[in-house]
């Protein structure tokens, strides 16, 4: 993990351990966008107006290196969802972005984890996944598939249903959520959710946090 | 062929403006005929928002209604894969889901696989 302050500028790397302040949990860094902003998940930074905090190992000393400035609502189905379902069978909406935005201090700069562009790509099934994150680490895999919907156990027999996203053959493990995933021609998206197993992994797609934080695409 | 559904609506639209402008028919005739061009391509254009909806929620629906029971559903572009629990992962559950998915899929094969439980990482 990174965290240089040799100079004035705080350095930090996509996929390095961040969490709230003072929040009992830990995930990863998300990518970069321009020079000001960076993305996690939702469920590991989900408080706008919270600050975040950087940290160089697991459960160490922390640094402050930025705020939550907007987030995702989970989306549930509203009286009208179910009456269209009802009478037309339009299936319920679904989440597509787990996703946190943070404003970067002044003092701080995020490296890319990987020397790829920094442009949202199309997902699309075979492209090679360059993934870091606080507990495995960086792998490598590729996308086993871009179009999955998926039942994610939320515990307490709450089940949230995500869709459109991606799944990754890369090792995906508890801690690993917000990091970074890259692949050659720009970036895929964050890493959100993994099987028991932990042999692979699920993505949020970059293109559709994008477009939910109303980013200007590069 | 692409543009067929087009060329007519344009055909049908232009022949009753100069049908109009000629006074061969009615304003309300010739209302029709606009009406009638711009519906078939309207038409062309629902049919292809169908397909999308089709490929956007169908995957959708089968995880939502089986969602005790389905881990996820991956939609390729032959052939949809529905990952049950484990637990669940018996002949009538399978063959529900199956049967379920091959309604909403239709020209896919639709293939039930044994899953794992997802959860946040």
């Amino acid at each position: 993990m990174s965290g240089s302050g040799s100079s004035s500028v705080y350095t930090v790397i996509e996929g390095d351990i961040v969490t709230e302040k003072g929040a009992n949990w830990e995930g990863s860094l998300g990518f970069r966008w321009g020079e000001n902003y960076a993305v996690s998940n939702k469920h590991v930074l989900p408080d706008v107006g919270a600050r975040v905090v950087h940290r160089t190992e697991p459960w160490k000393d922390s640094r402050e290196i930025g705020t939550v400035v907007k987030t995702v609502k989970w989306r549930n189905p509203t009286l009208w969802d179910w009456i269209l379902y009802i009478f037309t069978g339009r299936p319920m909406p679904a989440n597509k972005v787990d996703a946190s935005l943070i404003r970067l201090d002044q003092d701080v700069a995020v490296q890319k984890a990987f020397p790829t562009p920094s442009n949202a790509v199309v997902v699309r099934r075979g492209m090679k996944v360059y993934k870091r994150g606080r507990t495995t680490g960086v792998t490598t895999g590729y996308v086993v598939n871009d179009n999955v919907t998926v039942n994610v156990d939320m515990g307490n027999g709450k089940i949230l249903v995500f869709t459109d996203v991606y799944q990754m053959s890369n090792e995906t493990k508890a801690g690993d959520s917000g990091g970074v995933c890259r692949t050659d021609e720009g970036i895929l998206g964050i890493t959100f959710a993994g099987p028991e197993s932990g042999a692979y992994g699920f993505g949020i797609k970059a293109t559709n946090i994008v477009r939910e934080f109303g980013l200007e695409q590069k | 062929m692409t543009w067929v559904t087009e060329l007519i609506a344009g055909l049908l639209v232009a022949g009753a403006l100069v049908l109009l402008g000629l006074g061969r028919i009615s304003f309300d005739q010739a209302l029709s005929i606009i009406t009638l061009g711009i519906g078939l391509v309207a038409g062309k254009q629902m049919a292809r928002m169908d397909k999308y909806l089709e490929r956007r929620y169908s995957g959708l629906a089968v995880a939502r209604k089986f969602r005790g029971k389905v881990s996820w559903v991956s939609v390729e572009e032959g052939k949809v894969v529905v990952y049950v629990l484990p637990e669940f992962f018996e002949a009538a559950t399978v063959e529900a889901i199956a049967r379920y998915a091959s309604e909403l899929f239709p020209g896919r094969s639709v293939e039930v696989a044994k899953g794992e439980r997802v959860r946040l990482v």
